[in-house]
C-alpha cells in the first residue's frame, strides 16, 4: 500500500500553482466578494432530504462570489472559473457550507492525480506559437488553436494543464471545460457547480446519491467578446453592487439524483443529463455584505461542513479539500477553521 | 391486448420427425452435458453434420427429432445447435447466413449490454471457452439418465469422424437432483407455451395455446400476420429455432440471508399478519415458525409462485391451498394492484399473461420455452450450511423464433428497467436481475399498504453463453450435403 | 468577390478532409443512444431518424407531405399502443423527411411494435424514400429494425469526457480532438448535439400515471 499523499503535500503542490501569493489571502480564489442573502427551499425539498436548510422555513445564508485565479492582481475581466460559496445559518445547529464553481468537474479523482494536475499547472512563461505553426500547420492539421490567452498575460499555467490532459484521461474534461471559460456580465448570471457526490438521507432513510448545481434564474450572459477590454479589473463588484440596490439575485438549487451504477466517487467526470432532477429550492441574494460585522475574506467555507442529513460519498478528492481548506484557514488565520463534526459533517 | 388468434394458428400443422427434440416438448432425462465445440476441419464437420441426420450410424450418432418415441426412448438425447461463426466454419455461404437477424450474427458476447451482462456478469469472467464472440461453434447437448451414458455416447462419437470434425473446448453438465427442483429452492418447469399441434388434449388447461411460430421459423406467430423472414434457401431456417444457451451461477447462500432479512423487515411491519397463512399469524404459531413462513412468503413474492409451485395468483396466502389449485391456469386480471402476486415478480415480470403492460401489443408475443438443468451439488447438505464457495447454477436454454424479439426484449425492457408498469419501473427483476445492492428495491403490496424491500445483491451471474440456431433435420442435411462453394 | 474566396475556400477544406480521412481511419460510430446500464439513460431516449427522399422536387416533397398526412391518425394510435414513446414528431427539411422521437427502453423493441401496429401505414411512407428496406414492411420486421438504426444520426455526448472516449479513443493531444471530430462527423453526417429534458428520468407511463389521465 502506498504511502498515501497528505493534504499539507497537496497544498504546497498547490502553493507553486500561485506565485506572488499575499500573506494571509486564498491560496485560489483570492479575489472575492462576501454577500448576505436567505434561502427558500421548495415543497418537495424536505421529501429528498431532512437537512435543516430543506425543511421549509427561510434560512439566513452568507456567501462569497469569487474569482478562481491566484494571481495576487486582480483581473475580473479575463476568463477565469468563478466561485459561489454559501454557508448556511442554522438557529440551533452548526453552519452547513455548499462550495461551488462555474466547472462541473474537477481534473482529478485521487491524490496522486491531484499532485500531477497541480504540477501540470504551474504557471510558465507562454511560448507564443510561430506564426507558420498557427496559420499553417495547424490548420492543415485540423487542429483547433488552444484558447486564447487574455492580453497582457505571460505566463500561464494553460498550456502545461493542456499537454498533461493530451495524455491523461481524468484530467481531460477539466481542462476542456476550463479552456471555454468566459466572462460573465455579473456573477449573478453564471451557473455554479458543487462537483462532489454527496449522499442526501430522505425522512424514510433512503440514502440517494446527489450532486448539486445553483442555476441563475436571470440566466446565463458572457460579455460579448467586443466589450471585454472596455471592462474595468473590479467591474463584477461593481455591477453586483448596483444589481443588488435594485434587487435581490436568485438562484435555483437543482439535485440530481445518481443512478444505480454511476461513478459516484469520481469528480472528474459529469453524470449524463438524463439524471432525475429535483429544485431543491431558491437562493436570494439581498445584499453586499457590511464589514466590519461580516468579513467574508476571513471567513472560512469547507466543503466537508455538512449537516445532519447530508453525508460525504467516497469521494478522496472532497475529503482532501475538507484537509486542505482547514490547512489553508489556519495558515490565514482565518475564522470558523475547524469543521465541527457534529452530526454528519466531515465523515 | 393482443391475444393471439388461436384457430387459425392451431391448425397449422408441423412434421415432428423434421424438428429437433427439446424444443416442443421436453425431454424427461436427469442428466445433460452440453459439448463446446470448434470446427477444426470444415470438409469433415460438414459431412459429420450430414451424417447426424443420414442412415450410417458408424460416422455419427443420430440427431433426436421431435417424433413420438413410441415404445422406448433413446437412452442418450443428442441435438446440436450452431452458432453464426459456427455457420461460417461449416461453409454455409454468405448469401445465406446473410439473412440472419443480427442478435445471432453478432452472437451473444457481443450483445452483453442488452441482456445485463456487466460488470461479475460481463464477458470477460465468462467460462474461457465462451468468451470471445467467434470461440463457440458448435454446442452438441446430450441428455441421458447417467453419466455413464454420456461418457459413452460422447467416446464413440469423438472417436470416429467427430473427432476430426471439431474439438472440443469445453464442457458444462447438469444433474436434476430432485425432480423439478432447482437451487433456490423452486419447483421449476412448470409453465411452458402449450402447443395444440403437440400436446395431448389433457395438458391443456384455459390459457391461450401458443402459435408454433413462438418458437419455430416459418409458422405464424403471435404477432398477428407476421411469419418471421427465412433466410436463403428457406431449407436452411425452416422448422428451426433459435437458442439462447445460458450457464447461470445462482448465489444460494446470499439468496437464503436475504430471505432471512426480508423476512425479519416484514414481521416487523403492519402486513405481518397479511401476508401469513391462517394459522401462523400473531400469537398462534412460534417465533421461529413465523420467521419460517415469512422466509417462505418472500420467497414466494419475489418469484410468483410458493416454492413448491402453487401459484400466488391462485393462493396468495397458503403453499398448500385445499382444495389444489391448478399450476399453470391462472392469469393476472384481477390482481392490477398486485396484493396476490407482485408486479415485479419474476413469473409476472416475464410472462405477464393477460395483465395491463405498458406495451399493449407484448402480453404474448415475447414467450419463451425453457429447458433448464440445475448444476453444481445441492446447497445446505454440509453441516455448516455456509458460503461453501462451490459454483452452482442453472443451464439454461432460452428457445424462441427471434432472439432479439423476444429473448432480448424480455431482458432489456421487463427483467431490467421494469418498463412494463409505471410502479416497477426503475427496478430490476429480484431474481435475475443487474442488481446492485445499495439501488436495488422490490414492493411486496397488500389491501394493509406496501413495504420496499431493499438492498437485494445480484443472485444470478452469468458464466458463459452461446445464441444458436438448432436447425431442423432437413437443415443439418442441407448443411452437410452442400458441396458447391 | 468574397463568394469566390468562400468557394474556394471550401474546396480546399473539402480537399484536406479526404486527405485526412485516407491517412487517419475512422470507424462510423454507430447511430442512435449508447447502450447504458442506468435506468435514467434508459428513459426518455432520443431518436433521429433522417430518410432521404427519392425524389427532389416539389413534387416529391408533396407526396410525402401526402402519404404521411393522410395517416396521421394511424401513426398517433400505432404510437400510442407502443406505450413507450414520449413524443415523435414528422417534419420534411430540404429533401429529408425526419421523425424525431423520445421514447423508453429498447430500441428494437420500440421499432418492432411500430411497425407492427401500423401495419401497411408505414409501407407508402418507406416507398418514397431512397434505398427503401424490403416491404411491405411488417413482414420484414428484423430488416426494417436494422434499416431504421442505419438511418438513427449519431448522438454525441454531452459531456466532454465520454466525446472523447466515444469520438477519440487514442487522443494524446487534445488540440487533435477537432480533426477527430471533423473526421467522425465527415463518416456520419447527421448528429445530434444535445436534447434538453424538463423531466428527465421518467417513463411514459410514469409520467402518465403521475399526471393521473391514466397508461
Amino acid at each position: 500500500m502506498h504511502h498515501e499523499v497528505t493534504a499539507a503535500q497537496m497544498l504546497d503542490a498547490f502553493k507553486k500553482d500561485a506565485p506572488g501569493h499575499v500573506a494571509e489571502t486564498r491560496w485560489a480564489h483570492t479575489h472575492g466578494l462576501g454577500v448576505v442573502g436567505h434561502f427558500v427551499a421548495s415543497e418537495v425539498a424536505k421529501e429528498f432530504c431532512i437537512a435543516q436548510h430543506f425543511q421549509g422555513s427561510s434560512v439566513p445564508v452568507t456567501a462569497r462570489f469569487s474569482n478562481g485565479s491566484s494571481d495576487p492582481t486582480r483581473h475580473d475581466e479575463r476568463p477565469d472559473t468563478r466561485g459561489l460559496a454559501v454557508k448556511f445559518h442554522y438557529a440551533d445547529a452548526a453552519d452547513h457550507d455548499l462550495l461551488s464553481m462555474t466547472l462541473s468537474v474537477f481534473g482529478a479523482k485521487t491524490r496522486e492525480d491531484f499532485l500531477g494536475v497541480a504540477n501540470a499547472f504551474v504557471p510558465r512563461p507562454v511560448r507564443s506559437e510561430s506564426w507558420l505553426r498557427r496559420h499553417i500547420v495547424d490548420p492543415l492539421m485540423l487542429r483547433s488553436p488552444p484558447p486564447p490567452l487574455a492580453s497582457g498575460v505571460t505566463i500561464s499555467g494553460g498550456p502545461g494543464l493542456a499537454q498533461y490532459a493530451g495524455s491523461h484521461q481524468f484530467a481531460r474534461a477539466f481542462t476542456i471545460e476550463a479552456g471555454l471559460s468566459q466572462v460573465p456580465v455579473s456573477w449573478a448570471r453564471t451557473a455554479y457547480h458543487a462537483v462532489h457526490t454527496f449522499v442526501a438521507v430522505g425522512p424514510g432513510s433512503e440514502r440517494r446519491p446527489v450532486r448539486f448545481s445553483w442555476q441563475p434564474v436571470d440566466g446565463v450572459f458572457p460579455v460579448p467578446p467586443d466589450e471585454i477590454a472596455a471592462k474595468a479589473t473590479d467591474f463584477l463588484t461593481t455591477e453586483l453592487r448596483t444589481r443588488l440596490a435594485q434587487s435581490a439575485a436568485q438562484f435555483t438549487l437543482k439535485m440530481a439524483i445518481g443512478d444505480p451504477g454511476d461513478e459516484v466517487d469520481d469528480p472528474s467526470r459529469s453524470w449524463p443529463v438524463t439524471r432525475q432532477t429535483i429544485n431543491m429550492g431558491t437562493l436570494f441574494i439581498d445584499q453586499i455584505a457590511q464589514e466590519p460585522h461580516l468579513n467574508a475574506e476571513r471567513l472560512s467555507f469547507n466543503p466537508m461542513r455538512l449537516p445532519a442529513g447530508l453525508e460525504a460519498s467516497g469521494d478522496e478528492i472532497l475529503r482532501a479539500r475538507g484537509e486542505i481548506y482547514q490547512l489553508g484557514c489556519k495558515e490565514r488565520r482565518g475564522s470558523g477553521c475547524p469543521v465541527l463534526s457534529g452530526s454528519g459533517s466531515s465523515r | 391486448m393482443a391475444a393471439p388468434t388461436s384457430s387459425a394458428a392451431d391448425s397449422e400443422s408441423v412434421e415432428l420427425a423434421d424438428v429437433q427434440g427439446n424444443i416442443l416438448r421436453g425431454y424427461r432425462k436427469s442428466m445433460v452435458r452440453h459439448l463446446i465445440a470448434q470446427v477444426i476441419d470444415t470438409r469433415q464437420a460438414r459431412a459429420w453434420v450430414g451424417a447426424t441426420v443420414g442412415p450410417d450410424r458408424s460416422i455419427a450418432p443420430s440427431i433426436t427429432n421431435a417424433a413420438h418415441w413410441g415404445e422406448r426412448p433413446p437412452d442418450v438425447c443428442f441435438n446440436l445447435g450452431i452458432t453464426f461463426t459456427g455457420m461460417q466454419a461449416l461453409g454455409v455461404p454468405d448469401s445465406a447466413t446473410i439473412s440472419f437477424p443480427e442478435a445471432y450474427r453478432e452472437g451473444m458476447a457481443a450483445r452483453a449490454s442488452k441482456i445485463g451482462d456487466w460488470s461479475d456478469s460481463a464477458p470477460e469472467h465468462w467460462k474461457p471457452w465462451f468468451q470471445a464472440s467467434d470461440a463457440v461453434h458448435l454446442i452438441l447437448t446430450l441428455h441421458a439418465d447417467s453419466a455413464a451414458l454420456l461418457d459413452q455416447f460422447e467416446r464413440v462419437m469423438m472417436s470416429g469422424l467427430g473427432g476430426q470434425a471439431f474439438r472440443i473446448t469445453g464442457r458444462n453438465e447438469g444433474a436434476a437432483f430432485d425432480g423439478d427442483e432447482v437451487h433456490f429452492g423452486y419447483r421449476d418447469n412448470i409453465s411452458q407455451p402449450r402447443f395444440a399441434q403437440v400436446s395431448p388434449p389433457g395438458k391443456f388447461d384455459g390459457q391461450p395455446s401458443a402459435p408454433l411460430g413462438t418458437v419455430l421459423l416459418g409458422y405464424r406467430t403471435a404477432l398477428e400476420q407476421l411469419k418471421w423472414n427465412l433466410p436463403d434457401p428457406p431449407v436452411l431456417g425452416f422448422n428451426g429455432a433459435f437458442n439462447a444457451f445460458r450457464v447461470l451461477e445462482q448465489d444460494v447462500f446470499a439468496f437464503e440471508r436475504f430471505l432471512d432479512r426480508a423476512a425479519e423487515q416484514l414481521l416487523d411491519s403492519p402486513l405481518a399478519d397479511s401476508l401469513l397463512a391462517i394459522g401462523v399469524e400473531q400469537g398462534v404459531g412460534s417465533p421461529s415458525k413465523r420467521l419460517a413462513a415469512m422466509r417462505e412468503v418472500v420467497a414466494a413474492k419475489l418469484l410468483g409462485r410458493w416454492r413448491n409451485g402453487t401459484p400466488l395468483a391462485l393462493s396468495p396466502r397458503d403453499p398448500f391451498p385445499d382444495p389444489r389449485v391448478s399450476d399453470t391456469d391462472f392469469d393476472y386480471v384481477d390482481d392490477n394492484a398486485g396484493s396476490n402476486c407482485p408486479l415485479g415478480a419474476h413469473i409476472r415480470r416475464t410472462n405477464p399473461r393477460g395483465a395491463k403492460i405498458v406495451q399493449r401489443v407484448a402480453n404474448h408475443t415475447r414467450r419463451l420455452v425453457r429447458r433448464g438443468m440445475p448444476y453444481g451439488p445441492r446447497w445446505g447438505t454440509t453441516p455448516h450450511d455456509a458460503d461453501d464457495g462451490v459454483e452452482r447454477g442453472l443451464l439454461g436454454n432460452f428457445i424462441c423464433a427471434d432472439l432479439s424479439a423476444q429473448f432480448e426484449a424480455i431482458y432489456y425492457d421487463w427483467i431490467n428497467l421494469g418498463l412494463q408498469d409505471p410502479r416497477i419501473t426503475g427496478s430490476n427483476d429480484p431474481l435475475l436481475g443487474a442488481n446492485q445492492e445499495d439501488a436495488s428495491w422490490f414492493d411486496v403490496v397488500t389491501s394493509q399498504g406496501s413495504v420496499r424491500l431493499r438492498g437485494l445483491p445480484r443472485f444470478v451471474r452469468t458464466r458463459g453463453g452461446a445464441y444458436t440456431f438448432l436447425p431442423s433435420i432437413s437443415a443439418l442435411r442441407w448443411i452437410g450435403s452442400n458441396e458447391k462453394r | 468577390m468574397s463568394s469566390v474566396t468562400s468557394w474556394l475556400r471550401q474546396l480546399f477544406e473539402r480537399i484536406l478532409i479526404r486527405v485526412w480521412a485516407w491517412l487517419q481511419k475512422t470507424p462510423v460510430a454507430p447511430g442512435g443512444p449508447r447502450d447504458s446500464r442506468q435506468p435514467t439513460d434508459n428513459v426518455m431516449r432520443t431518436m433521429n431518424l433522417v430518410m432521404p427522399l427519392k425524389d427532389k422536387t416539389a413534387i416529391g416533397r408533396a407526396q410525402a407531405a401526402l402519404v404521411i398526412g393522410s395517416s396521421l391518425d394511424e401513426i398517433y394510435s400505432g404510437l400510442d399502443n407502443v406505450g413507450t414513446v414520449h413524443m415523435a414528431r414528422f417534419t420534411i427539411v430540404d429533401n429529408n423527411l425526419l421523425m424525431f422521437s423520445f421514447y423508453d427502453g429498447d430500441f428494437h423493441a420500440y421499432i418492432r411494435d411500430f411497425i407492427m401496429t401500423l401495419g401497411n401505414a408505414f409501407d407508402g411512407v418507406v416507398g418514397l424514400i431512397e434505398d427503401p428496406p424490403p416491404l411491405p414492411c411488417w413482414q420484414h420486421v428484423d430488416a426494417f429494425i436494422e434499416w431504421v438504426h442505419q438511418r438513427d444520426a449519431f448522438q454525441l455526448p454531452d459531456d466532454p469526457g465520454t466525446m472523447i472516449d466515444v469520438v477519440a479513443p487514442n487522443l494524446d493531444n487534445l488540440e487533435d480532438l477537432s480533426r477527430y471530430l471533423v473526421l467522425q462527423l465527415d463518416k456520419n453526417r447527421n448528429v445530434q448535439l444535445g436534447a434538453y429534458r424538463a423531466y428527465p428520468g421518467y417513463s411514459v407511463a410514469q409520467v402518465r400515471q403521475r399526471l393521473g389521465v391514466g397508461w
